[in-house]
C-alpha cells in the first residue's frame, strides 16, 4: 500500500510540451482515474510515474521516498497494459509466475501464490492454457492476475478494457473495482472513456495537452466542472453549450432564439458589474424540459430527430443553428420539424468565460 | 532517445558511422577518380586521390570508348568494332528495359490474382514460385543453353529478354502480393458497386495506389537484369551481347587499359543510379508501406 | 426508392460454415431498417449479398419489383458506404465524390453542380481540394456519405459506417444520419453490433443472430417485448438481468420461485414451461422498504454516471444491476429491499429460450 505524490513535473518531446507542471496527490488505496482524450498526455504521466521514462523536471514520491532516480523494477509497482502484453508462448500459470521467480521465490511458493490469486479472479481452470486460447475478458483477468501476484506498491493501468466488447467492459468495470476494494490497493488507472472515469474513480483528474484541468470526485467532476473542456468531455450525451449574453441590469441571460431570467444571476456566479458580457452558457441533457405548447418563459424550437434508447430518448433539438440535445422519457415520439417549447432549469445552468473557458459559478451556488 | 546520449556517446556514434561510410565507398570513389586519369597517372606506383592538386582529371576515357575499341578488340579487327562499347550499352538497355517493363507488368497482374482471388492451394502456388528461385543459375546453365540452341533464342534480346523475366518474376509476385493483401478490397468493391468493371477498378483506383511498390519492385529487377553475368555471358556472345561479360572480357589480355575500362564502368553503372534517384520517393513508401494503412 | 426484399435466403462458405440460415426479410420503401448482432452473426454477409458483393446460396433477392440475383454490383443501382471509409487516397475530396458519375455518360457540368449540391448538404463543400487522408474521421465520414449519395441510388447499404468516430463524433453522425435519410426518403439497410444506434437511428430493428434472424420490429417493441432470450440480453444497458426460477402455478396464481425469489406474477401464466427465465431490466427494479420488497440483496458497487447511478446488488445467488437516479445513495454493505415494476417483466422458456410473455 501506498501514497504516490507528484511535484511540478514536466516532460517534452523535441518541441511538443507532453506534460507541463503536473501536481498530484493520490492518498493511500485510492482508485485514482487519469481522464482525457488521445494525446492528452495520460500514457506519458503513466510511463514517467513507473519510470519508463524519465521526466525532464518534476518529483514522484510513493510513501514518501523519492523514487525519481529508481529503475521500474526499484520501484515495486505493477503496470497493466491496454494490449495485456501477455507471453504468448507460456501458459497462464507460466506469466502469472514470471514476476514472481524474478524475485527468486521457491517454486512451492510461486505455486501456492498463484493458485491463491487465480482462485480470486477465477481463472483457475485456464492455467495450463495459452492466452491465445482465452477470450478478452480472461486474458485481461490474467493480466490482471500477473500485476497481483507480486503485491506491488500501487497498480498502474493504462487503458486495460479498451480492447474489450462494450458488455465484458460494463462487467470488468464492476469487478476492477470491486477488486480494488478487495485489496485496499491504490489503483492509478489511465483511460479515455468518461463513464469507466465516472464508474469506477475515488477521484478523477481530467487531463487535457498535457495540463492538469480539474481533480475532484466523479459527481462535483459532473456537476460542477471548472472550464468548458471538462464539461463537455465528461458526460452522455455531452454537456449542451450556447453563446449568450447576460445583462446584470435586468438578470437576464439571452442567445439567438432563447432568453432566461435569473433573478440570483449576480450571487451565483462571478460576474463583473458591466451591463452587457458575453459568455458561453452549458446546460445538460437532463436540464432541459420538452414541451408541446408555450408558455411564457418557454421559447420556440424544432425537432431535429428522436433517439429512442429504451430507458430514455435523447431527442435533438434545432434552436436556430445550433442542435441541441435532451434527455426525455422512454416512449418519447415527436415527428421531425415539430415546433416544441423548451425549458431550461434555470438553477442548472453552467456559465463559461468566453475567453478563458473557465467557469465562473460560485463555490457552494 | 537522441537526446539522452551524451557528447562521448555521440562522438562516437558519429565515428563508427564514419568508418563504415569510408570502406564502402572507396572502391566506388577509386573507379570515379581512375576514369579521370591518364594512363600513366593510373598505373603510377604512388596512388593519387585529388584532381588538379596531385594529377590532372581528363575526359578523354569517356571520349575514347564510344570511338575506339577497348581490350583486346583493339589489337585485332580494329575497323568492325569501332563503337563495340556503345553497341553492348545499347544492348544492355534494350533487354533490360523489356525484361524489367514485362517482368512488373505481369508479376503485378499475376500477384493481384492471387491475393484477390480464391485460387486452390495458393499456398503452394506462392512457395512454387519462389522455389524457382532457390537454384543457383549455374545449375541450370547447361539446360538453358541447349533448349536455347533448340529454339533458337541464343543471341537475341528476345531470349536473355524471357529467362530475366523469369528471374524476375517471383520477386516481383512475392513482393507485390503482399503488397495488394495491404490495400484494402473494398476499394475495388467500392468502385464496382459504382458501376465500374474489375479491370477499371484495378486501372483507375488500384494501380495509382500500387505504384511505389510497383516502382520499388522495378528497380530491383532493373538491377538483377542490368548486372547479370552468367548467363549473357554464355548465351550471348556475339550478337545482343551485354555489357557485364564485355567489361570482363577486356580484363587478362595483354595491358589492362584501366582508365578506359573504369570510365566504362562509371556509365554502366550511372543508369541505376538516375533512374533509383528518379524513383526514390516512392521507392521510400514502397519500402515502408504497410503498417500505417488503415 | 424501393423496397428490398430476401426469401429464403442462405449462404454457405463451406460445407460446415453456413453464415446465414432460411433468411426472410421485408424491406419497404423508404424505410431505415438495421441488421443488428454480435460479431459473426452473418448480419454484414446479409447486406454484401443485397449489394451483390457475394452470392447467396439459394434464395431470392429483389429491388423495386427486380429480381437481382446474379445481377453484378453495379447494375444493382444502390450505393454502398464502407466501415472505413474506401476513399481513394490518391483521388481529391471531389474527385472521390464525383467518381461514380464518372462511370456514367454525365456531362461535367451536371457532374460539377451535383458535386456542389451533396457538398452543400454535408457541409463538406470547403473539402472539396483536399486528399482523403489527411481528413479527421468524421469529415472522410461525410466524404463517403456524398459519395454514396451523388448517384441517388435507389438504396443504400451502410456496413457500421460509425464504428471508427469516437464517441462525440459518432453521437452527432447518429443524429445527423437519421436525419438525412429522413429528408432524402431513400430505403436505408444499416449493419451494426452498436445496439445504441440500431435504437436510435432505426425504423425497425432487425436482431440476429449465429446466422438466424431472432426479431423485426420497431426499437421500443425490442426493447420492451424481447421474443427471444437473445434479444432481450443483446439490447439494452446494463444488461437485463436474468434470473433462472421455476413457474409454480398454486391456487390459480403463477408464482415465480428460486432459493431469493418467491414473487406473485401480475397475471396467471397458462404455460407447460416449469424452468423459466426471468428477465427485469436495470431500471424496472427500485429501492423499496424492506417489509414490501420483493428481493433483498446487499449493495456491493456503485458506479455514478453523471445523470444516472448503477448500482450492483448481491442477492446471494447473483448480482442483480439496477439504475436509479443520481439522487438516490446507498452506502456499500447495507442491505436494501428491491421492488420489480410488474409491468415490464419478461418470462423465457428454459428449453426454447423464447418468450412466454409477447
Amino acid at each position: 500500500m501506498a501514497s504516490l505524490s507528484v511535484k511540478e513535473l514536466s516532460k517534452n518531446f523535441g518541441k511538443l510540451q507532453a506534460l507541463n507542471n503536473l501536481n498530484l496527490e493520490v492518498e493511500d488505496g485510492e482508485f485514482f482515474v487519469v481522464l482525457g482524450p488521445t494525446a492528452a498526455g495520460k500514457t506519458t504521466t503513466l510511463k514517467c510515474l513507473t519510470g519508463l521514462l524519465t521526466p525532464d523536471e518534476g518529483e514522484v514520491h510513493m510513501d514518501d521516498e523519492a523514487v525519481q532516480a529508481l529503475s521500474p523494477a526499484e520501484r515495486d509497482v505493477a503496470l497493466v497494459f491496454q494490449t495485456y502484453a501477455l507471453y504468448p508462448r507460456k501458459t497462464v500459470f507460466e506469466n502469472m509466475a514470471f514476476p514472481l521467480k524474478a524475485r527468486q521465490m521457491s517454486p512451492e511458493d510461486i505455486k501456492t501464490r498463484v493458485t491463491e490469486i487465480a482462485a480470486k479472479l477465477q481463472i483457475s481452470p485456464y492455467l495450463d492454457r495459452k492466452p491465445a486460447q482465452l477470450s478478452g475478458g480472461q486474458q485481461q483477468r490474467v493480466a490482471l492476475g500477473r500485476a497481483m501476484v507480486r503485491d506491488p506498491r500501487i497498480f498502474f493501468m493504462d487503458e486495460p478494457l479498451t480492447n474489450l466488447d462494450f458488455k465484458l467492459r460494463a462487467e470488468m468495470r464492476a469487478e476492477l473495482k470491486r477488486q480494488q476494494q478487495e485489496l485496499g490497493k491504490t489503483f492509478f488507472y489511465v483511460t479515455n472513456d468518461q463513464v469507466e472515469a465516472m464508474s469506477m474513480a475515488d477521484r478523477i483528474m481530467v487531463l487535457n495537452q498535457g495540463v492538469v484541468q480539474q481533480i475532484d470526485v466523479p459527481e462535483t467532476i459532473y456537476d460542477d466542472p471548472a472550464n468548458l473542456f471538462v464539461a463537455r468531455f465528461v458526460g452522455n450525451p455531452r454537456m449542451n453549450t450556447l453563446d449568450c449574453t447576460i445583462d446584470t441590469t435586468n438578470n437576464t441571460i439571452s442567445g439567438e432564439g432563447w432568453r432566461l431570467v435569473l433573478p440570483e444571476l449576480v450571487e451565483h456566479f462571478a460576474i463583473n458589474s458591466d451591463n452587457k458580457q458575453s459568455y458561453i452558457m452549458g446546460i445538460r441533457a437532463e436540464d432541459i424540459r420538452i414541451h408541446r405548447q408555450a408558455q411564457d418563459t418557454f421559447f420556440a424550437a424544432e425537432i431535429f430527430v428522436t433517439e429512442p434508447l429504451g430507458d430514455k430518448t435523447i431527442v435533438d433539438i434545432s434552436l436556430g443553428d445550433v442542435n441541441l440535445k435532451v434527455r426525455e422519457e422512454a416512449g418519447f415520439d415527436l415527428a421531425v420539424g415539430s415546433q416544441v417549447w423548451l425549458e431550461l432549469d434555470a438553477s442548472k445552468i453552467h456559465l463559461f468565460d468566453k475567453t478563458t473557458h473557465k467557469s465562473i459559478r460560485k463555490a457552494n451556488s | 532517445m537522441n537526446n539522452n546520449l551524451s557528447l562521448l556517446q555521440r562522438l562516437g556514434f558519429w565515428l563508427v558511422l564514419s568508418l563504415v561510410f569510408i570502406i564502402s565507398m572507396f572502391p566506388l570513389f577509386w573507379i570515379l577518380t581512375s576514369s579521370f586519369k591518364t594512363r600513366a597517372d593510373v598505373i603510377s606506383t604512388t596512388p593519387t586521390y585529388i584532381p588538379f592538386v596531385q594529377y590532372q582529371p581528363t575526359l578523354d576515357n569517356y571520349k575514347s570508348i564510344f570511338i575506339s575499341p577497348i581490350g583486346d578488340a583493339a589489337q585485332s579487327t580494329a575497323s568492325q568494332n569501332i563503337s563495340v562499347f556503345r553497341n553492348k550499352l545499347l544492348n544492355s538497355v534494350i533487354i533490360t528495359a523489356l525484361s524489367t517493363l514485362l517482368a512488373v507488368l505481369i508479376g503485378t497482374l499475376t500477384a493481384y490474382a492471387i491475393s484477390r482471388y480464391n485460387i486452390i492451394a495458393k499456398d503452394d502456388l506462392m512457395f512454387f514460385i519462389l522455389s524457382t528461385r532457390m537454384l543457383p543459375p549455374i545449375v541450370v546453365l547447361i539446360p538453358i543453353f541447349v533448349l536455347f540452341s533448340n529454339l533458337g533464342l541464343k543471341n537475341s534480346y528476345l531470349g536473355l529478354s524471357l529467362l530475366y523475366i523469369s528471374m524476375n518474376l517471383p520477386f516481383v509476385v512475392w513482393i507485390m502480393k503482399g503488397f495488394f493483401d495491404e490495400i484494402p478490397v473494398e476499394y475495388e468493391e467500392a468502385a464496382m458497386i459504382d458501376g465500374y468493371s474489375r479491370l477499371q477498378a484495378i486501372y483507375k483506383i488500384v494501380i495509382p495506389e500500387a505504384l511505389p511498390a510497383m516502382a520499388a519492385t522495378a528497380v530491383f529487377s532493373m538491377i538483377i537484369s542490368w548486372n547479370e553475368f552468367v548467363f549473357a555471358n554464355f548465351l550471348n556472345r556475339d550478337a545482343a551481347s551485354t555489357v557485364p561479360p564485355f567489361l570482363n572480357s577486356i580484363i587478362g589480355v595483354g595491358a589492362v587499359e584501366w582508365s578506359r575500362l573504369a570510365a566504362a564502368s562509371v556509365i554502366f553503372v550511372l543508369p541505376i543510379v538516375i533512374f533509383t534517384f528518379l524513383v526514390r520517393n516512392h521507392l521510400l513508401r514502397g519500402v515502408t508501406f504497410g503498417a500505417v494503412r488503415r | 426508392m424501393a423496397t428490398v426484399q430476401l426469401r429464403n435466403i442462405e449462404k454457405q462458405f463451406a460445407p460446415d460454415a453456413i453464415a446465414v440460415k432460411d433468411l426472410d426479410l421485408d424491406i419497404a420503401d423508404g424505410e431505415f431498417l438495421v441488421l443488428l448482432g454480435p460479431s459473426g452473426c452473418g448480419k454484414t454477409t446479409t447486406l454484401r449479398m443485397i449489394a451483390g458483393l457475394e452470392t447467396q446460396t439459394q434464395g431470392d433477392i429483389h429491388i423495386g419489383n427486380r429480381l437481382v440475383n446474379g445481377l453484378p454490383a453495379g447494375e444493382r443501382d444502390i450505393a454502398f458506404v464502407f466501415q472505413f471509409y474506401a476513399l481513394y487516397p490518391h483521388l481529391s475530396v471531389k474527385d472521390n465524390v464525383s467518381f461514380p458519375l464518372r462511370a456514367q455518360n454525365i456531362s461535367k457540368s451536371e457532374v460539377d453542380s451535383r458535386v456542389q449540391d451533396v457538398a452543400k448538404r454535408l457541409r463538406i463543400e470547403h473539402l472539396l481540394k483536399k486528399k482523403p487522408n489527411r481528413l479527421p474521421g468524421g469529415e472522410q465520414q461525410r466524404v463517403a456519405l456524398a459519395r454514396a449519395m451523388i448517384r441517388q441510388p435507389q438504396v443504400f447499404l451502410m456496413d457500421e459506417p460509425l464504428t471508427n468516430l469516437d464517441a462525440e463524433l459518432r453521437a452527432d453522425m447518429r443524429a445527423e444520419l437519421k436525419h438525412l435519410q429522413h429528408e432524402l426518403g431513400t430505403t436505408m439497410v444499416y449493419v451494426t453490433h452498436d445496439q445504441i444506434e440500431a435504437m436510435s437511428m432505426s425504423h425497425r430493428i432487425a436482431v440476429m443472430n449465429e446466422g438466424v434472424l431472432q426479431q423485426v420490429d420497431t426499437p421500443l417493441n425490442i426493447y420492451n417485448k424481447p421474443q427471444t432470450l437473445f434479444v432481450a440480453t443483446f439490447i439494452g444497458s446494463p444488461p437485463m438481468n436474468i434470473i433462472e426460477c421455476a413457474l409454480v402455478t398454486e391456487d390459480s396464481n403463477s408464482y415465480l420461485k428460486s432459493d431469493n425469489l418467491n414473487y406473485k406474477l401480475p397475471n396467471t401464466i397458462d404455460s407447460t414451461s416449469q424452468q423459466v427465465y426471468f428477465g427485469i431490466r436495470a431500471e424496472d427494479l427500485s429501492v423499496a422498504s424492506d417489509s414490501t420488497a420483493d428481493i433483498k440483496g446487499d449493495v456491493i458497487l456503485r458506479e455514478p454516471l453523471g445523470d444516472e447511478t448503477l448500482y450492483r446488488i448481491d442477492i446471494g445467488s447473483q448480482i442483480l444491476n439496477i439504475k436509479t437516479s443520481p439522487k438516490v445513495r446507498l452506502t456499500i454493505g447495507d442491505t436494501i429491499g428491491l421492488n420489480i415494476n410488474a409491468t415490464n417483466i419478461h418470462l423465457f422458456d428454459k428449453e426454447s429460450e423464447r418468450s412466454l410473455l409477447h
